[in-house]
């Protein structure tokens, strides 16, 4: 905060009578906060009678229900260089954080919840929307605290919105008595400290030299990006020392939008639902760098067979990541845009046509067995990955795209042509349905100037559907479409070729959701036919303000490639 | 038997945090020691438990990953 927002703050939160509520306020205007997603309640009352006070500085998002606060948050944080706030009151208001506490753990987001506790007095005894939420977030969060002091407010916050973001990030709760909120300070905090601050830089020149000579003298390596390449910002890092170095990149699925999908040496997605190339070629390198990516099983498949011909360099910012499930000859502990920086000095300028021309053999008998079938239909329903191509193909600015949990996600993974840093957006380690419609609300006011596309699947949809009165109130102006096949696809798909196709419990009577999303007063579309697909999606695209695109999608579609459970990744399955 | 000693800050939710570790690593902790430091909000906490030394290793830098403990060591 600068001198003239200190100067413009309402003067009473500057007294030394500042209640608790308020030093949290002012913490979030000293934190460069700009925007809070959340829901009032009892104990958090105080909190929102200050915001009253600082509306100017600081805007609410009035969310229907805490789980999308969260989400919004995370959106929020994931599209853009800030940790996402939620306020949240206690007990059921805390309670419903916790799935988008998990998922920001699991996909490192820098989340700050504030929630509200009941009087210090009353902890323990059970009173009125009471809850033990400590506990119950401890080992879902990077940080959880309780105030009780109003005194401890300004240093537990500023040491919040530090750790949240600081190394790997994650989110952080902090819980106020509504007692500690009411009171007033008896200490005005000054000064912004960071008294934890730590520095993650665990490794020597040497290693870097190490590193630089083993890829030198490397015939065949492999490149894997991860999430961490978009949370450090390096994604231009990684280009310029691909390109001096002329190592494939396969990304992992939040890799995705951290190289472009369209250059030379980028060789296809990872993973269960991956391409094939890189898949099976990971166990053909003879040297994997793994930046910023935590060898999910989702990625390796079955361990014993993974990659155990390769010498492995895996450069972390968390130094536990290091050997946890993938032995690593070289662990860099430390910034990835750094560690690239410093790699591509070091590295040689090289030439691997060979090694890529095995990419774009194996890539071509994919093309011909996968894509060209479930991208280009000439009858029958249509398919996910036809309307995912085409939506691509209509869009020509960038854009943040967002994808649900389930078989769309993997569709919107492996077919829409992202083209922005940060432009992909999933629950990708937790894997939560429902969550793409408040996390886009999140990215949208994070970029009110952009392009918000989310795709969901009608399972999905209707796990945070109430959002969509959030995004009438402030008319944000998202794009929904929904790949509507009335199943909950990736199980029935795991049913059918795992379980005899016994499906159970996978079928979904719907109801319809262009009428459900028009009552909303949101602009809504609905085809199903091939010849109309265009047009419509045109419409859809064009409409000013939210639009909603419910698209009848084939029922009973498989998502291929597909490593089976326990498979090793070189045997991933085309059909 | 090994014995980890840890100096954490007090603070409601943290054992559950340092359990939790044990936990997702299968490691069943035989006895807790718990000593509150005068003068201070910090404590002193001691696991007992059986694991290989790679392992206690391993343990020992997941529980100093946690913000609220501030040093810890193997003691035997």
């Amino acid at each position: 905060m600068d001198a003239h927002q200190q100067d413009a703050l309402p003067t009473s939160h500057n007294l030394p009578n500042t209640t608790g509520a308020d030093a949290i306020l002012q913490s979030l205007l000293r934190n460069q906060v700009t925007h809070v997603f959340g829901y009032p309640g009892g104990a958090i009352m105080p909190v929102y009678d200050s915001l009253y006070d600082f509306s100017e500085h600081i805007t609410h998002y009035l969310t229907r229900h805490e789980q999308g606060a969260i989400h919004a948050a995370e959106g929020y944080a994931r599209s853009c260089e800030k940790p996402g706030v939620v306020f949240a009151t206690s007990g059921p208001g805390a309670t419903n954080l916790i799935t988008g506490l998990a998922d920001a753990q699991m996909d490192s987001v820098p989340v700050v919840c504030i929630v509200g506790q009941v009087a210090a007095k009353l902890l323990g005894t059970d009173a009125f929307q009471e809850t033990n939420f400590m506990s119950v977030c401890a080992p879902i969060t990077k940080w959880s605290y309780q105030v009780t002091n109003p005194d401890e407010v300004a240093e537990v916050m500023d040491r919040a919105f530090y750790l949240a973001s600081e190394g790997r990030p994650g989110p952080v709760v902090i819980e106020i008595t509504k007692d500690a909120q009411l009171a007033h300070q008896n200490v005005l905090h000054t000064s912004h400290e960071q008294s934890h601050q730590r520095v993650v830089r665990q490794y020597t020149p040497d290693t870097l030299q190490a590193v630089a000579q083993l890829l030198n003298q490397s015939k065949q390596p492999l490149l894997l990006c991860g999430n961490g390449v978009s949370i450090s910002g390096a994604e231009d890092a990684l280009l310029r020392f691909v390109e001096k170095s002329q190592i494939p990149v396969a990304c992992t699925l939040h890799g995705l939008s951290a190289f472009p999908k369209k250059h030379e040496l980028y060789v296809g997605m990872l993973g269960m639902h991956g391409n094939v190339a890189p898949n099976v070629l990971t166990n053909q390198a003879d040297v994997l760098v793994a930046v910023g990516m935590r060898f999910d099983d989702r990625v390796t498949g079955n361990l014993n067979q993974y990659a155990k011909q390769a010498t492995i360099v895996h450069i972390d910012i968390d130094s536990l990541e290091i050997g946890k499930l993938v032995h690593a000859t070289y662990g860099v502990v430390g910034d990835a845009k750094e560690i690239l920086e410093e790699l591509t000095i070091l590295v040689e300028q090289s030439s691997r046509q060979e090694w890529l021309q095995r990419f774009r053999e194996i890539d071509q008998k994919e093309e011909i067995k996968v894509r060209k079938a479930c991208c280009f239909p000439e009858s029958g329903d249509l398919t996910m990955p036809e309307v995912i191509t085409l939506i691509g193909k209509q869009i020509e600015e960038e854009a943040i795209v967002l994808a649900d949990v389930g078989q769309h996600q993997m569709m919107v993974a492996r077919y829409f042509p992202f083209n922005r840093k940060k432009g992909f957006i999933s629950s990708g380690g937790l894997g939560t349905m429902g969550f793409a419609l408040p996390a886009a609300i999140g990215a949208q006011i994070a970029n009110p100037g952009t392009l918000v596309v989310s795709f969901s699947g009608d399972g999905g949809y209707q796990m945070t559907i109430q959002e969509l009165a959030t995004i009438r109130q402030y008319q944000l102006p998202l794009k929904i479409v929904v790949l509507n096949n009335n199943f909950l696809g990736m199980v029935r798909q795991w049913q059918e070729l795992f379980h005899g196709k016994r499906y159970s419990f996978v079928e979904l009577d719907n109801p319809d959701l262009t009428k459900v999303t028009a009552a909303f007063d949101i602009p809504s579309f609905i085809v199903s036919e091939r010849t109309e697909l265009l047009s419509t999606v045109n419409d859809w695209l064009n409409t000013s303000g939210p639009a909603f695109l419910n698209v009848i999608v084939k029922n009973e579609e498989n998502v291929f490639p597909m490593m089976p459970t326990g498979a090793a990744v070189h045997e991933i399955r085309m059909e | 038997m090994k014995t980890l000693q840890l100096t954490i800050s007090n603070h409601i939710g943290i054992l559950e945090k340092l359990s939790m570790v044990f936990t997702r690593n299968r490691v069943n902790v035989e006895i807790v020691e718990l000593y509150p430091l005068e003068e201070s909000d910090e404590s002193r906490i001691v696991f007992h438990f059986d694991a290989e030394e790679a392992l206690t290793q391993r343990l020992l830098a997941q529980l100093l990953r946690i913000v609220e403990v501030k040093s810890g060591q193997v003691i035997n």
